[in-house]
């Protein structure tokens, strides 16, 4: 198989890709960027983490994503009392064949939405890590695939403390992008106040790309070109983390892999097959804030999100630019 | 954030281990500095140096180490350093000796700030005292290896403190850079090397030591070793033969060191064409040994003792044949108290005022005791003259021989020991025996007998440097020897004239000091070698004058006239000469350094600045004026074509040499970083850079981004997208 990235499969995914951002613009208003880079995570076969207050629109965007996709979506809303086997599904015993059957849980779809996921208990949140990192469920030591492509979007509330269980750290690196989506422009919200919608029930999405046009878009990201020294760049940035002494820990390397995906998929949804430090700088938010944590305690996740993410800017404005 | 701003940077841990490192290089490098010193400290130093090292390389050591050691050495300190006081005649050898066991335990034990700052000031405790009792070329050395390493030690110690703020290291912890390695460390300081950083930091200590030495300059000037008590702290031996007394084979043993006895630079070299006779000591008194200063002649120098900074020579007025110009004499430590004379001299100069003693009759002039440090006098109106006039001998001589002595006086000059040689009467029987074989019975004037003697001596015996003595009762080891075929070397020839000469009732005296040395082929000046060492004698002409008598073979027979044809001096070019070059400037800038010289290069320096400005000015004046003429003249198509044609030619040829500069530098660039450069990739970023500044956004910004960041088989044309890139710019300019 070629490295290189076609000329034609790039302009058609562009298209595919302004098809899919036209579809979802018709519900989600005046969020661009947010939109973008959720198409981005999409891409580059990573899970998206969504946090931010609540009614800001956070399962509009996931279940607009998924809508627009000719996939299966499925939705589990967590709760403390939900159970590990709720979300991958159990093996009951069946009468008429004397054996046990696996009955899939929720998860087996392409497009899983885990709704406030920090709701539910670190057991199950665990049960999530091996289905976002291997696209597996194993019960009773049997594996079952769940479906291809396959992208699990959590949303998550920071304020809320009460009654929640703070994702752990490695499940945090298992997201490829965390986003916040904010309050939207007065003149957008206007618009939303406007529609007549209420329930998701309502939003009606067609369908605009495939399931195969997906594995397509994804196996090309995969083939955009980075050059050696934007490389270095991303090397100096993921390097500087771990030095900086507000941070307690620095990136890892599976932070500094992520964060040269997504710049890839970046790349190629602006339609380029190659990746310039632009792509870089605009994914090292997404992809690198949640992946640190500060050394000093903050009164709450939305300050230690703001230092964390000022930290990052300084430290992408100080790193030099391969020029 | 500074940690932001170099990406590339050491942490903590390898920040102390490069402190381990530059702490020990400071250590070794003052322990370095008492191999100058004549002190009995070597085997401490090499001891403490290879401990030193071993924790150096392997920085866990001091760590497995039981705490009971680390508790009992400093008591075991102090002891060690009473037993000393205890036994040692010295104050000064014993505190250095408990520097070098101090800084030994700082360099081995794991230290703090308190601590580094410790060991700095140990050795640099170790470095001043080393530095003002040798003030030699290579303590100047270690001062700036020293500077060199305090400043990195300094540096990186703040670095420390300030990057270790708040966080609280577990024991563990606190060692852990102790395991790093080397080999993972070298990697690390060659990424984290920044050409930057090394060239701020040669800038750095190029201008501390710029600075240090324009403070040196200006700063009032005291001579170093007499300004301090520390000199008067060690006991010195001796390192050559030239002392009160010379023993036959003092001479010879010298002969074998090939070490740097003394420099003697000048101002100006053309008139020596001679090898000097570098005069030091005058051996009066015959011994069955060998000859010596005798005790009236001591007591002569003692009572001419003066504290004087001048002495004056010959008496003014008189016209001599002058040569060299000023004579300045760097002597090395412990070559001898006597100083070094070339012949006659006008004025004779030190430093600073010092106790002298003199002898005009035989004109020696000693210091008090042998210098520790390196001594330098200087002589003007110098005449390389091998006479020596003293009309006062024949009358000194004529009182003595009337009035002897008493002989509880030895300290009273007796000038009948320039007649006394070897007595009783089986000595006296072959030296009358020989005296007549050489004079055939005539008495002969002293020149002739002299000559006489020479050719005597050197037809019986040939020279080498190991000399058998024939056995016998009765006679002295040097009528035994004249009596011989034996060869021998220069202390037998001169002291076998010596004898000869007395035995035949001239008076004659045996001198020894250097004969020769190598002119040096970049500076002006001898360099005179203890192989140099010479003996040879001076026999009294009965009249006014004592003059140089040289029987050893190769030496001029017998001189009473300057040398005035003479030979070429040979010149030493060799590297070892440059090397040795520089330590005379070091003398003559540095160590013979007194406030009338220092005056007198700040007045060089003021008059050259004054100087090359005035000049420039006037060469700026003289150019603006030639302008002014040149445009002045009548204009033609002609000459404004040339003008013009030679303008565009100086114009090409700036604009080529900017281009080949241009070329040069991204060579070596992509020499330097192969896998890094692309000459493509870097005009497209150039030109992406400029297009940015103008907010140019066309479709030739995506195609120099391809040019940049994409992959090369999907390149552009790349000539014809910087063409559209300079196009688009142009379009903005209009």
């Amino acid at each position: 198989m070629s490295d290189f990235a076609p000329a034609a499969e790039i302009t058609a995914t562009r298209d595919a890709l302004l098809r899919l951002k036209a579809n979802m613009r018709q519900t989600i208003k005046g969020k661009d960027d947010v939109i973008e880079q959720s198409l981005v995570c999409l891409l580059a076969a990573g899970h998206l983490l969504i946090e931010d207050l609540p009614g800001v629109g956070k399962t509009t965007l996931a279940y607009c994503l998924a809508r627009s996709m000719d996939c299966t979506f499925s939705r589990i809303q967590f709760t403390s009392d939900l159970l590990p086997t709720d979300v991958t599904g159990v093996s009951i015993y069946d009468e008429t064949l004397k054996e046990f059957v696996f009955k899939s849980g929720p998860v087996f779809a392409n497009v899983v939405l885990a709704d406030e996921i920090n709701r539910a208990t670190p057991k199950t949140q665990s049960a999530l890590l091996e289905v976002m990192d291997r696209a597996k469920v194993t019960v009773d030591g049997e594996a079952h695939t769940v479906g291809a492509p396959f992208m699990v979007i959590a949303t998550q509330n920071p304020v809320d403390y009460e009654g929640t269980f703070p994702l752990p750290e490695s499940q945090m690196d298992r997201f490829l992008m965390r986003l916040a989506m904010g309050y939207p422009q007065p003149g957008d919200e206007m618009e939303i106040l406007r529609s007549p919608r209420l329930g998701y029930d309502s939003i009606a999405l067609n369908p605009v790309v495939t399931r195969s046009d997906i594995h397509k878009m994804q196996a090309l990201a995969g083939k955009v070109f980075v050059e050696d020294s934007v490389l270095d760049y991303i090397l100096k940035i993921i390097t500087a983390t771990r030095t900086e002494v507000e941070f307690k820990a620095g990136v890892s390397v599976r932070g500094g892999l992520a964060l040269r995906v997504a710049a890839q998929a970046r790349a190629l949804v602006h339609g380029r097959d190659f990746v310039v430090p632009e792509d870089v700088q605009e994914m090292a938010g997404p992809v690198l804030a949640h992946r640190l944590s500060l050394a000093r305690q903050t009164s709450d996740a939305l300050e230690e999100r703001r230092t964390v993410l000022a930290a990052l800017r300084r430290i992408i404005n100080a790193v030099p630019v391969p020029e | 954030m500074s940690t932001a701003a170099k990406p590339r940077q050491l942490n903590l841990d390898e920040l102390l281990l490069l402190k381990w490192l530059l702490g020990g290089a400071l250590a070794l490098v003052s322990l370095w500095t008492v191999f100058f010193l004549d002190i009995e400290a070597l085997g401490l130093v090499g001891v403490a140096g290879a401990v030193i090292i071993a924790v150096l390389v392997w920085p866990q050591l001091p760590g497995r180490l039981p705490p009971l050691i680390w508790k009992l050495s400093v008591p075991a300190i102090v002891i060690a350093m009473a037993a000393d006081l205890y036994f040692s005649p010295d104050t000064l050898p014993v505190l250095i000796r408990l520097a070098i066991l101090l800084v030994l335990y700082r360099a081995v034990a794991y230290r703090r700030k308190r601590e580094d700052l410790q060991l700095l000031v140990l050795g640099l405790f170790l470095i001043v005292v080393a530095g003002v009792l040798t003030v030699s070329l290579g303590f100047a050395f270690l001062l700036l290896l020293f500077t060199a390493c305090a400043l990195g030690f300094l540096f990186i110690i703040n670095l420390i403190e300030a990057s270790g703020t708040g966080a609280v290291r577990t024991a563990e912890a606190e060692t852990a850079w102790t395991r790093l390695g080397w080999r993972n460390f070298i990697g690390r300081l060659r990424a984290v090397a920044d050409w930057r950083l090394l060239v701020f930091a040669s800038v750095l200590f190029t201008t501390v030591v710029v600075m240090s030495g324009l403070l040196f300059l200006v700063i009032p000037r005291f001579e170093v070793a007499s300004g301090f008590f520390l000199d008067r702290y060690i006991t010195r031996k001796s390192r050559s033969g030239f002392s009160d007394t010379v023993k036959f084979g003092d001479v010879t043993e010298l002969l074998r060191d090939d070490g740097v006895a003394m420099r003697v630079d000048f101002t100006d070299a053309s008139g020596i064409r001679e090898e000097p006779y570098w005069r030091l000591v005058v051996l009066d008194e015959y011994a069955p040994g060998g000859f010596k200063v005798s005790a009236g002649l001591k007591g002569e120098l003692l009572r001419g003792q003066r504290i004087m900074q001048q002495l004056r020579g010959r008496p003014i007025g008189r016209k001599v044949n002058e040569v060299g110009g000023v004579w300045t004499f760097y002597v090395e430590p412990g070559v001898s108290r006597f100083l070094p004379l070339p012949g006659s001299y006008g004025l004779l100069r030190l430093r600073d005022p010092v106790p002298l003693q003199t002898s005009p009759g035989n004109r020696l002039v000693a210091l008090r005791t042998e210098s520790m440090t390196m001594s330098a006098f200087q002589l003007d109106e110098v005449e390389l003259t091998p006479t020596l006039t003293d009309a006062r001998f024949p009358q000194l001589l004529r009182q003595a021989q009337s009035d002897p002595p008493r002989i509880d006086d030895a300290f009273r000059y007796d000038p009948r020991l320039t007649l006394r040689g070897p007595e009783g009467p089986a000595n006296e029987a072959v030296l009358r025996r020989i005296v007549s074989e050489v004079t055939g019975g005539a008495t002969l004037p002293a020149e002739e007998f002299s000559r006489r003697a020479t050719a005597w001596l050197r037809a019986r015996h040939a020279y080498a440097l190991s000399v058998k003595i024939p056995k016998g009762e009765g006679t002295d080891d040097i009528v035994r020897w004249l009596d011989s075929n034996e060869p021998g070397f220069c202390e037998y020839f001169a002291a076998g004239f010596t004898v000869l000469a007395r035995a035949a009732g001239h008076p004659a005296r045996m001198v020894v000091g250097f004969h020769g040395g190598v002119l040096n082929g970049f500076e002006n000046y001898f360099m005179v070698k203890n192989s140099n060492a010479h003996a040879w004698a001076e026999i009294y002409d009965g009249k006014a004058a004592w003059f140089r008598a040289d029987p050893t073979p190769g030496g001029a027979a017998v001189t009473t006239q300057n040398n005035v044809g003479g030979v070429q001096q040979e010149q030493d070019s060799s590297w070892s000469a440059r090397v040795d070059s520089l330590r005379v400037l070091w003398y003559r800038r540095i160590v013979n350094f007194d406030s009338r010289q220092q005056v007198q290069m700040i007045e060089q320096m003021k008059t050259f600045t004054t100087d090359s400005g005035s000049a420039m000015k006037a060469q700026l004046e003289e150019i603006s004026k030639r302008l002014k003429a040149w445009l002045a003249q009548p204009w033609n198509a002609a000459r404004l074509g040339r003008s013009l044609g030679l303008g565009a030619g100086v114009a090409a040829l700036g604009w080529l040499l900017w281009r080949l500069t241009g070329q040069g530098w991204s060579r070596w660039r992509q020499w330097r970083r192969p896998a890094e450069y692309d000459p493509v990739r870097r005009t497209a970023g150039v030109w992406l850079g400029r297009l940015r500044q103008r907010e140019i956004r066309s479709e030739v910004v995506a195609e120099l981004q391809r040019l940049r960041y994409g992959r090369r088989e999907t390149w552009p044309e790349p000539r014809a997208v910087f063409r559209r890139a300079r196009m688009a710019r142009r379009g903005v300019k209009r």
